[in-house]
C-alpha cells in the first residue's frame, strides 16, 4: 500500500522499482500460502462458515486493492472466497467499511508538516 | 500415535511451547527440526507445516502451525490450570492483547538483536554495520520500555497476579538477546524481578533445560560454506 500508492502519490516520494517488485513478490508468496495452507478447498479460511479470520484477511487484502493492485485478478479461488465473504458480511456494510480506503488514492498530497511527521514511518516502509 | 511437537529450541516460540508442555506434564513426542541444517525446508516437514516454520504440532491427523495457536490448543485440550489462559473475560483479553502485540514488536527486535549481535558476525562471519546494530538495540529498548510500562506495570506477571502463557512467550523471547550477550535486565530492575518470578514459577531446572541450546549458541563453530549459502537470504533480511 505504502510503496505502490501512499509514498509516491501522497508523500511525493520515489520508490525504487526493485523495492516495489520485491514487495509485490513477497505479497504474492503470502497470497499463495493463504490459498494453499489456509483456504484450501474450503468455503472460508477455517472451514464451512465465516469466522473472524476471514474478516481479518479480507480487510487486509482490500489494502493493496485500494492501491490499484488487483490481487484477485489471476486468483479465481481467492476471488470466489472474497465474494462469499462480502455476501456473508453484507454488501452495504462491506462498502461502508471500505469507503475511506477506496478513496485514499484521491487524497490531496501531504503538506510539509505531515511529510515531516510521516518521514520515519516512510523510511521504515521503504526497506 | 500421540501428540508430536516439532521444535528447535534455538527458536524462541519453540521454547515457550516446550516449557508449557513439560510444565503441565503433557505427554508428547519431541521431533527435533534442526533449523541451522535447513530441516524445516524438507518435504516431510512441509506435510506437517506447509509454512515451513517451527514450532508445529501433529495430533493424530490434525496438524497445527503458529506458536500462539499451539499454546492455546494445548491449554484447551489438556484443560491446564486456569491461570495459564484465564476464563475471566478481561484477564483473558489481557493475555490475548500481549500475544497479539508481541509478534511484530518484541519478537522482531529480539530476533534482529540475536542475529546482528551474534549469529551474523560470529556464526556467518558477516560484518554488521555499527549503526545498524545501534538502531536495532534502540528499537529493542523501546519495546522493553513498552513491555514494562504497558504490559507489566506494577503487576507480578504480564496479565495480572498469576503466570500465564503471555509470560512464557515473553521470557523465552527475552532470553534470545541475553544469549547473544545483551544483558537487557541489567538496568531494568522491574523486568529482572519479573524474570525471577517467572523462572521460579516455571521451575529452575525446566527453565535451564529449555534454554540450554540457545545459551550455547555463541559457542557454535562457524558455519560451513553450504550453510552460509543457505542462510544468506535470511541474513540479508535481518540486516535491514
Amino acid at each position: 500500500m505504502w510503496q505502490k500508492m501512499l509514498l509516491p502519490v501522497f508523500l511525493g516520494q520515489r520508490v525504487p522499482p526493485e523495492t516495489l517488485a520485491s514487495t509485490l513478490a513477497e505479497l504474492d508468496r503470502c497470497l499463495q500460502l493463504l490459498e494453499d495452507k489456509f483456504l484450501k478447498d474450503q468455503d472460508f479460511l477455517s472451514g464451512p462458515h465465516i469466522s473472524v479470520a476471514d474478516l481479518v484477511a479480507i480487510t487486509e487484502l482490500m489494502h493493496p486493492v485500494s492501491a490499484g493492485c488487483d490481487i484477485f485478478k489471476n486468483r479465481p479461488k481467492l476471488a470466489a472466497w472474497r465474494k462469499r465473504v462480502e455476501a456473508a458480511v453484507g454488501e452495504d456494510l462491506f462498502q461502508e467499511a471500505h469507503a475511506v480506503i477506496m478513496k485514499a488514492k484521491d487524497l490531496p498530497p501531504a503538506d510539509t508538516a505531515m511529510k515531516e511527521r510521516l518521514k520515519p514511518l516512510a523510511q521504515l516502509l521503504l526497506q | 500415535m500421540g501428540l508430536q511437537l516439532y521444535l528447535d529450541l534455538l527458536s524462541q516460540p519453540c521454547r515457550a511451547v516446550y516449557i508449557f508442555a513439560k510444565k503441565n506434564g503433557i505427554p508428547f513426542e519431541l521431533r527435533t527440526v534442526d533449523l541451522l541444517k535447513g530441516q524445516h525446508y524438507s518435504d516431510d516437514f512441509a506435510q506437517v507445516n506447509p509454512l515451513r516454520k517451527v514450532p508445529a504440532l501433529k495430533d493424530g491427523d490434525f496438524t497445527l502451525a503458529e506458536s500462539v495457536a499451539i499454546l492455546l490448543y494445548l491449554t484447551r485440550k489438556y484443560e491446564t490450570p486456569d491461570h495459564w489462559y484465564p476464563q475471566d473475560l478481561q484477564a483473558r483479553a489481557r493475555v490475548d492483547e500481549y500475544l497479539a502485540w508481541q509478534h511484530t514488536a518484541l519478537r522482531t527486535s529480539c530476533t534482529r538483536t540475536m542475529w546482528q549481535k551474534m549469529l551474523l558476525p560470529v556464526f556467518l562471519g558477516q560484518r554488521v554495520p555499527p549503526e545498524t546494530l545501534a538502531s536495532t538495540l534502540a528499537e529493542l529498548d523501546r519495546c522493553l520500555q513498552l513491555l514494562e510500562d504497558k504490559f507489566l506495570k506494577d503487576q507480578d506477571f504480564l496479565s495480572g497476579p498469576h503466570i500465564s502463557v503471555a509470560d512464557l512467550v515473553a521470557i523465552t523471547e527475552l532470553m534470545h538477546p541475553v544469549s547473544a550477550g545483551c544483558d537487557i535486565f541489567k538496568n531494568r530492575p522491574k523486568l529482572a524481578a519479573w524474570r525471577k518470578r517467572v523462572e521460579a514459577a516455571v521451575g529452575e531446572d525446566l527453565f535451564q533445560e529449555a534454554h540450554a541450546v540457545i545459551m550455547k549458541a555463541k559457542d557454535l563453530p562457524p558455519a560451513d560454506t553450504a550453510m552460509k549459502e543457505r542462510l544468506k537470504p535470511l541474513a540479508q533480511l535481518l540486516l535491514q
